[in-house]
């Protein structure tokens, strides 16, 4: 489904009391693989390059180095980056809505950007306001909604365009249970309908409950990977968080040892 | 580019911008209402004043001395006072001396607007001498003294009259020798079109900046602020497209604020030329249709313009992470095209091809020629292909921005800290390019004013108090925002490595500017006059000791720390060296305010930028500024020795010796890099 080869994302920053630029890389050589009825939970710290990694597989940002290949339903060829756009649904904390519109204002134009007919964008608009119960305020501007009910509206402008793919970048950082509680079902949903999930949180619990395979990733590289229950057996532990830390700590020693 | 993309792009901004109520305000509330209700406020008081003056009465008093000329006729002249003319309802009231015990004291309260003394002239007594005393500052006093000027200048008339008819002699032979009057051969539509060319323009441009400013900031630094541009990112569509349909919105909203502005102002215009035709007959009329040409060709270049200022307004605002931010962002953008417009306003200037290519003034020069029904068809067509190539390629620069994941993802930072309270800032690093930016504004503002107005007095005071503000303004702002002094100002103890380098490459660079200045003066000897012109003011009189210290020494020390301190630690902290280097030059080199200059002054801020990015020691670039100015100075004060030594200073050498010269530039300035890496390499 989506397929991430050797990412690399170089950023300049002022750095210590020279201000002299430094290159730094964000994301340092990362491959990764999701398919379809798959969820990939990418964790790390604030920081980690978690942001940067989701936003070059969902062709906002473009890769320093490396690729990244989208397949459509018959993975024939790769598709072009216009069209693994329209596979793709990303979700973040700063993807807000347009205040001024209403959800199905937003929708309609939505509608148009991915080229989907007007009547079937009415008929989908039906079938998603049912499926999320959107009934109530599908018709007021965004701009006067609750949280819960704009993320509602959040989850149906991703779903609009029925993607393959779900890119979701910390979802449910700063919601409500209620709230958090409808992306993950959404989420759920999503995988048992055949969809490849990218899901990156710091929320361990939800991670291990959720996801198939794990990815940690610390300053831009891979950590681990593999199911939780493999990580936890790695490091001999019995959580996310514990095999986190445990992580985290040898990485340091590691560097340490290196430097002396 | 899919044009389908485009469009869906354009009708959603537009959506946007029309649900919110700034838009509307700044585009329909402002000219359909506030216009015609300031205009019919502004008529109202202009009436109610005049018509204060109209039914003036004016009281007077007449103090006639005791001895007067035979030839004064009280009674005739007070006649004349008292007439009121051609219709006027203004009238003058006589009063009598005896009503007032103090005449100056009556004329400073207020009681009478004016009084006349009348009295014999001492060295001619048959004259008679009128002295009105009035006040100035007082309008009804004024009125009144201007119209006894003209009565006292009646009765002269009649005097002179009465006298040669006594001795037989026909007054009109005499008096009316001759007459004068003129015949306007500007036809109503020009003279009406000129006044309309003086001050449309100039609205215009105002109202279309203005139109842009809103729409521009909402639909860059508003998304980004709103956190709904990484939504719009996840679209399928290409930065073309996502550019190209928010700038034809921001184009369209512009364009409709300005013409909604000229159809409002125009209908006002046409509303009193109405009301004018139908109070009196006089009124010539105008032939309207003529203009038509002239608004057809007006409305393509203010298409052109809408684009370019749409467009610039666009890229500045891209920088911005929020509206306070754009809004600070766009206020020198909106000072300079102000002040551009401005100048175009001025009586005389020539519309000729160099100026066709000037932004804004060119658009402003073509409109007001149009109404005058000066069509020059290769003059406005370059100001519309300037125009757009100006939009073009701001258009363009927009694209490279929102390629750029800096712009698009940075968190806001405060980078104006110079309008932060001094308690919330952290101590410690260098300035950011916005104070920098802000730095640099308020010196050229001292020194365009406080600077010229005591350079008016002296010259050599006014380089002397430029400087100071060149050293304390940006010492002052590093020292508000808590910055790192010797970070910011590079104070370093330069190696004697570093000092040898640096003299190499002035050695190198010294040359070089003379030759590309003497270059430069052949062709703009205009430009070299000027510049001459304030050099020999100061050098005339001074003793050669003065010189150097106002001229090298001074402008060393402060004009580097402000470009190579303050500024360029700015700007090598935001920018590549290459960049960095050249934004110094470039700044340098328009801070001296002259073309030639520009040049030349340029290349030496190149030098100068380039040594201090590799020593990190001000005290070099001081040093080679020094000896820089130094030079010139001396051979300005010793011409004759200088000529001798260095011929090529003072006549255009040879090919040959250009290339000699050029030659000797490099050799010196590879040592110079040779050196300076040298040291860097050793450390």
């Amino acid at each position: 489904m989506i397929r991430a080869n050797h990412l690399v994302k170089t950023f300049a920053r002022t750095e210590g009391k020279k201000n002299h630029r430094v290159e730094f890389k964000a994301v340092n050589d990362i491959s990764l693989e999701v398919h379809g009825g798959e969820i990939l939970g990418i964790l790390g710290p604030n920081g980690a390059g978690k942001t940067t990694l989701l936003r070059m597989l969902g062709g906002l940002m473009e890769p320093s180095s490396g690729s990244v290949e989208v397949y459509g339903k018959d993975s024939g060829e790769a598709l072009s980056p216009l069209e693994s756009k329209k596979n793709i649904g990303y979700l973040s904390g700063n993807t807000k809505l347009y205040g001024r519109f209403s959800g199905r204002e937003l929708m309609q134009y939505w509608g148009e950007f991915y080229e989907i007919p007007k009547s079937e964008v009415e008929e989908r608009i039906e079938e998603i306001s049912n499926a999320l119960e959107l009934g109530g305020f599908l018709d007021n501007r965004i701009e006067k909604l609750s949280t819960g009910q704009t993320q509602r509206i959040s989850i149906a402008r991703c779903l609009l365009p029925k993607p393959q793919i779900y890119i979701f970048d910390e979802p449910t950082s700063g919601l409500d249970v209620i709230s958090s509680r409808l992306i993950i079902d959404f989420m759920k949903k999503e995988k048992e309908a055949k969809k490849a999930v990218l899901y990156s949180t710091h929320y361990m619990e939800e991670a291990q409950t959720l996801c198939d395979r794990i990815l940690m990733i610390h300053e831009g590289r891979i950590v681990a990977s593999g199911t939780p229950r493999e990580i936890e057996e790695a490091t001999h532990t019995d959580n996310l968080r514990d095999a986190f830390f445990a992580i985290i700590e040898g990485e340091e020693e590691g560097h340490e040892s290196k430097e002396n | 580019m899919n044009l389908k993309k485009i469009k869906t792009i354009y009708h959603k901004e537009m959506m946007e911008l029309f649900r919110d109520k700034k838009t509307l305000i700044m585009m329909i509330v402002v000219p359909l209402i506030l216009y015609p209700l300031l205009f019919v406020g502004a008529m109202f008081i202009t009436n109610t004043v005049m018509q204060s003056l109209e039914e003036g009465e004016y009281h007077v008093v007449l103090q006639e001395g005791n001895d007067l000329p035979s030839s004064y006729y009280g009674d005739s002249f007070k006649q004349m006072l008292e007439d009121t003319e051609d219709g006027l309802d203004d009238h003058i009231i006589l009063h009598d001396t005896s009503e007032y015990s103090d005449l100056s004291k009556a004329l400073e309260e207020e009681e009478i607007d004016a009084y006349i003394q009348v009295c014999k002239d001492l060295e001619d007594p048959g004259k008679t001498v009128f002295l009105i005393h009035y006040l100035s500052s007082v309008t009804n006093s004024n009125q009144v003294k201007s119209m006894l000027s003209d009565k006292i200048e009646r009765y002269n008339t009649w005097l002179s009259e009465t006298r040669l008819e006594m001795v037989g002699i026909n007054p009109d032979y005499i008096l009316h020798a001759t007459d004068i009057s003129g015949k306007d051969h500007s036809s109503t539509e020009e003279r009406m079109g000129s006044l309309i060319g003086m001050i449309l323009p100039f609205l215009l441009i105002t109202m279309i900046l203005l139109g842009a400013v809103y729409p521009a900031i909402d639909t860059t630094a508003g998304e980004k602020e709103r956190g709904t541009l990484e939504t719009l990112l996840t679209l399928p569509i290409t930065n073309q497209e996502l550019i190209t349909g928010k700038f034809l919105a921001v184009a369209t909203i512009s364009l409709m604020t300005g013409i909604l502005n000229l159809l409002s102002m125009g209908g006002i215009l046409g509303f009193t030329m109405m009301t004018l035709q139908v109070a009196s007959q006089d009124t010539p009329k105008v032939q309207w249709g003529s203009f038509l040409p002239a608004l057809v060709l007006g409305l393509l270049g203010i298409l052109a313009f809408t684009f370019f200022m749409s467009a610039i307004a666009m890229v500045v605002t891209s920088f911005a992470k929020s509206y306070k931010e754009a809004n600070n962002y766009l206020t020198p953008l909106l000072l300079v095209v102000m002040l551009t417009g401005y100048a175009g306003m001025i009586p005389n200037i020539e519309f000729t091809k160099v100026l066709a290519a000037v932004p804004v003034l060119n658009v402003v020069l073509m409109i007001t020629n149009l109404f005058v029904f000066k069509y020059s068809l290769s003059l406005i067509a370059e100001v519309l292909v300037t125009n757009i190539a100006y939009a073009a390629l701001c258009i363009w620069v927009l694209s490279k921005i929102y390629r750029s994941e800096e712009m698009l993802f940075a968190e806001s930072g405060a980078s104006f800290q110079l309008f932060s309270k001094r308690s919330d800032l952290k101590p410690g690093g260098v300035p950011t390019i916005t104070d920098a930016s802000m730095v640099l504004a308020i010196v050229v503002l001292l020194m365009m004013y406080v600077g010229s107005l005591v350079q008016m007095r002296s010259v050599l005071w006014g380089l002397v108090v430029t400087q100071m503000f060149i050293l304390l303004v940006p010492l002052l702002a590093a020292w508000y925002t808590k910055k790192d002094l010797r970070e910011t100002f590079s104070l370093h103890i330069p190696k004697i490595s570093q000092i040898l380098g640096a003299v190499c490459i002035e050695a190198g660079t010294f040359p070089l500017v003379i030759i590309v200045g003497q270059a430069l003066s052949s062709i703009w000897t205009e430009d070299l006059e000027a510049v001459n012109q304030t050099f020999a003011q100061i050098l005339g009189k001074t003793p050669f000791w003065v010189s150097v210290l106002v001229i090298a020494l001074l402008p060393a020390l402060c004009e580097e720390m402000l470009f190579r301190g303050y500024f360029e630690s700015a700007v090598s902290k935001k920018l590549k060296m290459i960049p960095a280097l050249i934004c110094v030059a470039v700044i340098f080199g328009l801070y001296h305010m002259s073309l030639i200059k520009f040049f030349t002054t340029g290349i030496l801020g190149l030098a100068l930028a380039y040594v201090l990015y590799c020593t990190k020691s001000i005290a070099c670039t001081m040093f080679m500024h020094f000896l820089n100015n130094f030079m010139s100075v001396y051979m300005s004060y010793f011409a004759v020795s200088s000529s001798h030594l260095f011929p090529w200073a003072f006549r255009m050498p040879s090919a040959l010796g250009i290339l000699g010269l050029f030659v000797f530039s490099v050799v010196m300035w590879g040592i110079g890099v040779f050196c300076l890496q040298w040291s860097a390499r050793k450390k």
